[in-house]
């Protein structure tokens, strides 16, 4: 009797540590898809900021492939800033889009100062608590419609938690 | 037989150890049972779910591209409400659904078909507001009465790969009950009446049955007018409500949707929208103003109606989310077409950089 208890005990013993095993590499493998998820999503997020009436460049009326209109990058930051203080509206639309993020582009030819306002822009920072994508980088056209100036750049996305 | 008395005491051991065998079996049957049963449903739930994540990915791809169109193969019934909130689901995945508050989808409040038809325009004002989804498929028939210039445009401007047709207003009244699951008239103003003539369908089919007037101010699609829905009843067709729209875009999602609560959801979700971004074009144009040419400032901010003006006339007309009427859309479009035209002189005429 004491036999079949004790092997009994072992098996169910056995199998424990099987289920211990099992669930801590299907937790592995969640997060791992998770992750997978996740930056897809930026791929996808930094795709639609490249094609977004915010951002966008036009010029007579046609709209360039991954341009950002550099007159609206000098206004856009603050904007979202503002708006997300005092409209309710305003603050949901940006914040569904963007989620906990930060968003900056940064011009690296001609100028690459990296001077807040000039050829470094933030356009969203909403941080969270811990980073849970690498940082996405994006290259885009710039340009100025009041200089007629044309640039290059790099648009960085970074997902929080 | 043998009787219980000549089993003896072990007789009854082995008729009850019988019974426990038994009774441990129903249980690891039931048991096996149970989680087969579970995980069938489960799979239910994940193929639901999937399916969801999918026409998600399919939407959102939507979203960045510009004037596309595809045909998908989604076997599955897709419901939306478009209220307060707004969302798609599987049917069966309510509790997975995927939510569009920000986004324009036009789309009956069910799909049920094999073959899902997925169409984007982008909608102006003048300048780019947002991307418009049109869903639809195969198993709607959209019927286009008439021969007037806007019939022939909405007509032109609806996908590739539906069910479509276009009939002559005195054929209407045999037109035949091609038995899918929904059949959309669609009229223009001045053949509202050959709506009455109907008599091929069968009054109880009228959640199959639906109407949709155009009427547009200067028979064009691409002004503003009425969209009036209508729904087939028992005395014919009840007028449900009449909402206004500006150009072919949203006219397209009227006819497309056939439901004024959809189209209606998705109205002020253009407006509160575009509200947001004459905000931004306004702050665009003081950046302008103190940074552009000074032969140039005053097509910007000016003694005279400026850029900033008309962006303002927009903003407020824009912002009376709660007046959807035909007088309001009416101040909209025209400006929304005088910012248009400005922009083109600046942009043809000058110099100076355009606002959009």
């Amino acid at each position: 009797m004491t036999e079949t208890i004790f092997v009994v005990f072992i098996i169910l013993i056995i199998i424990l540590i099987g289920f211990v095993f099992y669930s801590n590499f299907q937790e592995a493998s969640i997060r791992e898809h998770k992750k997978i998820l996740r930056d897809r999503q930026v791929v996808e997020l930094a795709h639609r900021l490249s094609a977004w009436p915010e951002l966008e460049c036009s010029v007579g009326e046609t709209t360039e492939f991954v341009c950002l209109d550099i007159t609206k990058l000098m206004v856009l930051g603050e904007f979202i800033n503002k708006s997300r203080q005092k409209h309710a509206y305003a603050f949901k639309y940006y914040f569904d889009l963007l989620r906990n993020s930060r968003i900056t582009v940064t011009e690296i030819y001609p100028s690459h100062t990296q001077t807040l306002g000039e050829d470094y822009w933030i356009l969203y920072d909403n941080p969270g608590v811990t980073p849970v994508t690498d940082i996405i980088r994006v290259p885009v056209n710039l340009y100025n419609p009041l200089t007629e100036i044309r640039a290059f750049g790099i648009m960085e996305i970074l997902m929080y938690e | 037989m043998l009787s219980t008395e000549r089993l003896g005491r072990r007789g009854f051991a082995v008729q009850f150890n019988w019974l426990f065998v038994l009774i441990g079996g129903a249980i690891i049957l039931g048991f096996f049972i149970s989680l087969i049963t579970n995980q069938a449903s489960e799979d239910e739930e994940r193929t639901a779910q999937k399916s969801t994540q999918e026409l998600g990915t399919l939407l959102r791809v939507s979203l960045a591209s510009r004037d596309t169109q595809k045909t998908v193969f989604f076997n599955k019934k897709i419901i939306f409400y478009c209220r307060n909130i707004s969302e798609y689901y599987v049917e069966g995945a309510r509790d997975l659904s995927e939510r569009y508050d920000y986004n324009v989808i036009f789309s009956p409040d069910e799909l049920d078909g094999e073959d899902l038809v997925i169409q984007t325009l982008n909608f102006k004002a003048p300048f780019r507001v947002m991307p418009f989804i049109y869903l639809t498929n195969k198993d709607i028939e959209y019927v286009f009465v008439g021969g007037s210039a806007l019939i022939k445009q909405l007509y032109s401007a609806m996908p590739d790969n539906i069910t479509i047709k276009l009939i002559s207003p005195v054929t209407l009244a045999s037109y035949p009950d091609n038995n899918y699951d929904h059949t959309v008239f669609v009229l223009d103003i001045q053949n509202k009446t050959f709506l009455k003539s109907l008599y091929n369908f069968d009054k109880s089919s009228w959640e199959r049955v639906s109407a949709v007037v155009i009427n547009a101010t200067g028979g064009t699609a691409y002004a503003y007018g009425n969209i009036s829905f209508y729904k087939y009843g028992s005395s014919g067709f009840v007028l449900n409500k009449s909402l206004p729209f500006i150009g072919l875009e949203l006219a397209l999602g009227g006819i497309i949707s056939h439901n004024n609560i959809i189209y209606e959801c998705n109205l002020k979700k253009v407006l509160q929208r575009l509200e947001l971004l004459t905000r931004l074009y306004l702050k665009r144009t003081d950046y302008y103003y103190s940074h552009a040419p000074d032969e140039c400032k005053h097509y910007y901010i000016g003694s005279d109606v400026g850029v900033k003006d008309y962006l303002e006339g927009i903003h407020d007309y824009a912002t009376i989310t709660n007046k959807l009427s035909l007088n309001n859309f009416r101040n909209l479009f025209f400006a929304i077409n005088n910012l248009g035209s400005l922009n083109k002189d600046i942009e043809t005429k000058t110099e100076c950089p355009s606002i959009y």
